[in-house]
């Protein structure tokens, strides 16, 4: 074909536009902070064929899911693609980071032809499974909510209501998750529109020829990159901790074919929430190549050609019904990407890009669940702050401070004062957590930590879990690893009675401090009025020896209260003046 | 153009000052002249002198002594990027901050923000704008009611007051949770701040009273830090001026699109980051407003940057937050998006199947390659010079030459990579950039449910002339319009705004509360007119002009929404809903809103403007004829080269253009396509209908 070096330039910034504009539809429509703070959502241009050529726009792991779902529509409906269609997917196995995202995605035709697909998937609060939100206790995935393979939500241009109201008679919180998933109708209509008047002025084949570069040039730039990593064989092996712990196994091949994962000797599945099927696996491995290895690059299906995945069937990162893997997206997913990063920093080591490698970020996930019925008798669901990890040291920099998960790059957190405003509650503390950073030449970031009281309610039901609290990050070239995460909890420290003397620190309760196991004991666990709840994150791991960092920096760290003089003499041997 | 009748002292001529990076732009107005305009070199290092040099320049223009010009002067309006300079360059003064105790990190976390980091992992978070060691704990609290649960502890207020002067700050930020909805802890800490030492002291609940503690702490940093510098720099510009002879108070220009005098915005200065720009879509406003435009798209094209603003329905487009230093943070400001495309835009080709323009930058320095400076890569201003579109003369006023030579070169060689001729490569690299910009616009048109063909497109800067008719054809928009004073509009635009106080509150409450919104207006209102009456401005003289977000509750997002004035009762608040749905449903789609959520207002806000004298634009007798043209060019167009008649301009009110055409004016060219026709209106405006 005879690509046109400047219409195709043309059109293709067009197409990631159009993408953008989608996803800021859903941001902008959207109620849910998981959505508009934390960015939790991804948009999707594909070809008639199913070939992604806008990649999400926003958090990566997204726009590899999106694809697998796609591919499912494309199977399911095979025949019956109509005009004006949209599909809604959760199921896991259909593609869905896990249950709790929900797709919306859309055939795009064009004088009756499908001539492209548009799809957008956020995490949704609740999807009516036996506790709101992830099921921590679930032993089978009916269990975790209601499942849509691809199913027609929207028909002929219009929402089907029968459909939409299934899913709201399902779901905790309705108000808000109708206004959730209208979002991301509006935003595939807008694309879907954008899509045809482009094509209405460019023409279809001047469109093909952008889709079909574009992915030429992905591949091209991904190749050229790969080219630039030390050929061999690498090999890591990474574990968690949940009910129990368990281990994940990867090979990495890097020769002429490209990159190829090989996941042989990952343990079973697991009983427990803690698996992924396999499209969020490989999306969680995508998204630390988009990262690591291909910040700069363009991303599309072209990219993902030379990136082979191989996962045996059955395992806690490929999981089959009726295995339960709410926990997914958060759990072995993020592990997913701790494995990958390991052996791309490997790979990257002696290569002219060894300055992408870097030591383990935080990985793990504190998830505190507090729900139950406010005085007008809706459902609340108070959730966590995200996890407030450290980065990984890089190999030439500091990890960062409170950064979260290395892959989660549109994510933030809400102030204090928005959640305060919508839920009931009051926080007494929000923070860094000094000498949390593995240390190193390059030391890890430091974790964060919260401590939050119930206030206007006397109760809610408890069913907060965490894992990383056994496992911490790993450090690089004698970097030491970062301090594990944790959650804790003071009850009856009557701390309501006590503001008047001043809000008093989670360490200036002087009750009782009770652990908690990563996996909640039940059901049951309820928090009081006055309890004190203490979450804290996973420090980052540090990059080369500690004896190698610099005076001048421990002295900084020092300076700012972020390193504690005891430890700036026994980590980096500097003495305190 | 001529400035109205003053009643002030003084006189009654205007004189508008907007200092840019490179260049300080000078206009000056006085009754039945022609305005004069001058461009000299701005000076960093001591930018009073500067500005007294850019005066001098006007005064000789205009052919009187300095002190003359400034003793007749009604009003002078100032704009500069002084405090947007200090940003970039990371400087200001030394802070120090408090907060409430178990919230230090506050500024250190920043919400996170990964986006604001980017995908790269190996990028970092923009250091905190106060270093963690210098921030301060007080024991205190209040509750998202308001109602407080702890009272300040005045022990731990003295300790952090004596550690700050111990640090030697120079400046103090205060920022305490939920401080907008009950203010008396930080009242009571400032008063305690001020009466210790001399220090700037920045407060959150009068700097940013907004729900959300990240960014009012960021904005009462970042004020903080500007604070000291900025208003030595205002103090000794007012001071400097009295002293040369001017007898009114100069008046500086916010990023909200208003003047303010210099010892107001001293003690704001977070409203002066985007001073400039501003400037420019204020002249466009009431340029429009003469025309009777209702709908424009300001369009600003320099060497590194497209500027785009729009203005809907009469009505500048506005926002709340910005980011700045790699912090978000609350300012009003007129919503300017800016995209990495200018004449100094870099063409490349990538892996032989792309061409591409940008994000890299040739800057002034060498500059394009036809500056001959010794640039080596071809941009967009190659480009334009390839193509026989620049004015071979008349480069930056006469001062350099064209080297087409050089820019045959560096295209020829980019060419090569693609197998296009210079030419084509030239017209690549041009097509390329409209449409980067025309896209640009698409995003604060299309995205926002707005349709660009019913806007007229304002062009000015440097380089948009040359392109403005390309990128309207391709967004289907049928006017362009490049006003007189098109390369130093900011500086106009500058000395024809009001005085204008933006005062804001953030109270989420639900619209059928029309207690709590009435009185937070009339307290907003009171003062406003507290403001414009310490101000000197005349009570027939003061506009307050309401307006309030909205959101369905439970959303993040707010919509704004105008207010109407007079008494507010449950009648009217719900006429507020109604328009609320009908522009979410404009927005986002018909039945994409939700009634049964409930609406709440989230910002109340209360612009309180004070008229000052502004200059009239007068229409001058315009009886149409056709231009003459003064040379031609030979102009490559559509795959063939073709001769294009060429004016040099001014050109008369009523002169008829047919396109092709370029017209040079001093500083700026603009081209005229094949189809096009352009007239000089009664303003002197070149208004240019594209097919």
């Amino acid at each position: 074909m005879n690509i046109d070096p400047v219409l195709t330039e043309i059109i293709s910034n067009r197409l990631t536009q159009i993408g953008l504009e989608g996803g800021l539809v859903l941001q902008r429509c959207a109620v849910s902070p998981s959505v508009v703070d934390a960015k939790d959502l991804g948009f999707n241009i594909a070809d008639a064929a199913g070939r992604t050529v806008v990649y999400s726009v926003w958090m990566p792991r997204h726009g590899t899911t999106l694809s697998y779902m796609l591919k499912s529509c494309m199977r399911r409906f095979e025949n019956d693609v109509r005009p004006g269609d949209m599909y809604l997917v959760n199921d896991p196995h259909s593609g869905a980071l896990h249950i709790l995202d929900l797709a919306v995605i859309a055939p795009v035709h064009y004088d009756g032809e499908l001539i492209a697909w548009v799809g957008n998937a956020t995490h949704h609060v609740d999807v009516g499974a036996m506790t709101p939100g992830r099921s921590p206790l679930a032993t089978d995935w009916h269990q975790e909510g209601i499942i849509f393979k691809p199913t027609r939500i929207v028909e002929g241009g219009m929402i089907r209501d029968d459909v939409f109201n299934l899913f709201l008679d399902n779901v905790r919180m309705p108000r808000y998750q109708s206004l959730d998933l209208k979002a991301q109708i509006s935003a595939n209509f807008a694309a879907s529109k954008k899509l045809i008047e482009l094509v209405n002025r460019y023409g279809l084949d001047a469109f093909n020829e952008t889709v079909e570069s574009s992915i030429e040039l992905g591949e091209k730039q991904a190749r050229e990159r790969i080219a630039l990593l030390e050929m061999g064989e690498y090999h890591e092996a990474s574990y968690l901790d949940y009910d129990r712990l368990y281990r994940l196994e990867c090979r990495l091949t890097v020769d002429e074919a490209g990159l190829h994962f090989d996941f042989e000797g990952t343990d079973p599945e697991a009983k427990t929430f803690i698996n992924c099927a396999i499209p969020c696996a490989v999306a969680n491995l995508h998204n630390i190549l988009a990262c690591q290895l291909f910040p700069d690059l363009v991303v599309n299906y072209g990219t993902w050609k030379p990136v082979e995945v191989s996962i045996p069937s059955g395992t806690i990162i490929s999981c089959n019904p009726p295995a339960p893997c709410s926990g997914a997206s958060t759990i072995t997913g993020w592990r997913v990407q701790g494995i990958t990063m390991a052996l791309l920093t490997q790979a990257l080591q002696r290569s002219p890009k060894s300055g992408y490698s870097m030591a383990e970020w935080g990985w793990g996930f504190t998830d505190v669940q507090w729900t139950g019925l406010d005085k007008g008798g809706r459902w609340y669901s108070l959730r966590g702050d995200m996890s407030m990890h450290g980065g990984g040291a890089r190999a030439e920099s500091d990890g960062i401070d409170v950064a979260n998960i290395a892959g989660s790059t549109n994510t933030s957190i809400p102030s204090i004062e928005s959640y305060e405003y919508r839920y009931p509650v009051l926080y007494l503390e929000r923070g860094l957590v000094p000498d949390s950073e593995g240390a190193g030449q390059f030391s890890g970031g430091r974790a964060g930590y919260w401590a939050r009281c119930l206030y206007g309610v006397d109760s809610a039901a408890d069913c907060t879990f965490y894992i990383g609290r056994d496992v911490s990050s790993v450090g690089v070239l004698g970097g030491k690893d970062g301090s594990p995460a944790i959650i804790a909890i003071k009850r009856g420290a009557c701390v309501l009675e006590r503001l008047s003397e001043g809000v008093p620190l989670y360490c200036e309760l002087d009750v009782e401090e009770e652990v908690f196991s990563q996996m909640p004991p039940g059901l049951d666990r309820v928090v009081n009025s006055g309890d004190v709840i203490y979450v804290r994150g996973m420090g980052g791991a540090g990059f080369g020896s500690p004896a190698l960092r610099r005076e001048v920096e421990v002295r900084r760290d020092l300076a700012e209260g972020l390193l504690s003089e005891e430890r700036a003499e026994e980590v980096y041997g500097v003495k305190a003046n | 153009m001529a400035a109205s009748s003053g009643e002030e002292m003084g006189g009654d001529w205007l004189i508008g000052v907007d200092v840019g990076g490179t260049f300080t732009d000078g206009v000056l107005l006085r009754p039945s002249c022609a305005p004069t305009i001058v461009k000299t070199p701005t000076n960093i290092k001591d930018p009073v002198a500067g500005l007294m040099g850019c005066l001098d320049a006007l005064a000789e223009s205009a052919s009187i002594s300095k002190k003359e010009m400034l003793a007749l002067t009604a009003k002078l309006g100032y704009g500069t990027t002084q405090a947007a300079n200090l940003v970039v360059e990371g400087k200001g003064s030394k802070v120090g901050f408090i907060t409430t105790r178990g919230f230090k990190d506050t500024l250190v976390i920043a919400e996170i923000g990964r986006e604001r980091i980017g995908m790269d992992l190996t990028a970092s978070r923009a250091p905190s704008l106060v270093p963690r060691s210098r921030i301060y704990e007080v024991r205190e609290r209040v509750d998202s009611q308001g109602r407080e649960l702890a009272p300040v502890n005045m022990d731990d207020v003295k300790t952090a007051m004596d550690a700050l002067a111990a640090d030697g700050v120079e400046a103090v930020g205060l920022c305490f949770l939920w401080s907008f909805l009950n203010s008396e802890h930080e009242v009571a800490v400032a008063e305690a701040l001020k009466s210790y030492a001399n220090w700037f002291v920045s407060v959150s609940h009068q700097v940013a009273p907004l729900l959300g503690e990240y960014k009012r702490s960021a904005t009462t940093a970042l004020n903080a830090r500007l604070g000291p510098p900025v208003q030595q720099h205002l103090l000794s510009v007012a001071q400097s001026l009295k002293f040369e002879g001017l007898e009114v108070p100069p008046l500086i220009m916010t990023s909200a699109g208003g003047l303010l005098t210099m010892e107001d915005a001293a003690s704001k200065p977070v409203t002066l980051l985007s001073s400039g720009p501003a400037g420019g879509v204020l002249a466009s406003k009431l340029l429009a407003e003469k025309m009777g435009l209702r709908n424009v798209l300001c369009a600003d094209m320099g060497g590194t940057t497209f500027d785009v603003s729009l203005i809907t329905d009469g009505e500048l487009a506005l926002s709340e937050r910005a980011e700045y230093a790699g912090q978000e943070i609350f300012t009003e400001a007129i919503d300017i998006v800016s995209i990495g495309a200018g004449g100094g835009s870099i063409g490349w080709v990538d892996h032989g199947l792309r061409l591409k323009v940008g994000p890299g930058s040739a800057g002034s320095d060498p500059g394009p390659a036809c500056y001959g400076q010794g640039g080596s890569q071809a941009t967009v201003t190659d480009a334009n010079c390839q193509l026989g579109r620049l004015n071979p003369t008349g480069l930056a006023g006469g001062r350099l030459r064209l080297d087409t030579e050089a820019a045959q070169r560096v295209l020829t060689e980019l060419g090569k990579e693609v197998g296009l001729s210079p030419e084509s490569t030239a017209e690549g690299v041009i097509s390329i950039v409209d449409a980067a910009m025309s896209d640009a616009i698409r995003s604060q048109t299309v995205a926002k449910g707005l349709d660009p063909r019913e806007y007229a497109l304002f062009a000015y800067g440097g380089a948009a002339p040359l392109h403005a008719a390309s990128i309207a054809s391709d967004l289907g928009i049928k006017k362009v319009v490049v006003p007189l004073l098109a390369p130093v509009f900011s500086a106009y635009g500058i000395v024809a705004s009001n005085i204008q106080h933006v005062l804001s509150r953030s109270r989420v409450v639900p619209i059928t509360n029309s207690e709590t919104i009435s009185s937070v207006f009339a307290e907003l209102e009171a003062g406003g007119i507290a403001a414009l009456e310490s101000d000197g401005v005349a009570e027939a003289s003061r506009i307050l002009v309401r307006a309030a977000q909205l959101r369905f509750k439970g959303q993040m997002h707010a919509v704004n929404v105008a207010m109407p004035s007079g008494p507010i009762t449950t009648e009217s608040l719900e006429v507020l809903g109604a328009r609320f749905v009908e522009t979410y449903e404009r927005l986002f789609g018909a039945g994409t809103s939700s009634a049964s959520a409930g609406i709440e207002m989230v910002t109340l806000r209360v612009y309180a403007v004070g008229i000052t004298a502004v200059p009239q634009i007068d229409a001058v007798d315009a009886s149409e004829h056709e231009g003459v043209p003064t040379s031609s060019r030979k102009v490559w167009f559509g795959g063939e080269e073709i001769e294009v008649p060429a004016f040099a301009g001014p050109l008369e009110p009523g002169t008829r253009i047919y396109g092709p055409a370029l017209l040079d004016y001093p500083g700026q060219t603009t081209w005229v396509p094949v189809n096009a026709t352009a007239v000089v209106d009664q303003y002197q405006s070149l208004v240019m209908t594209v097919n």
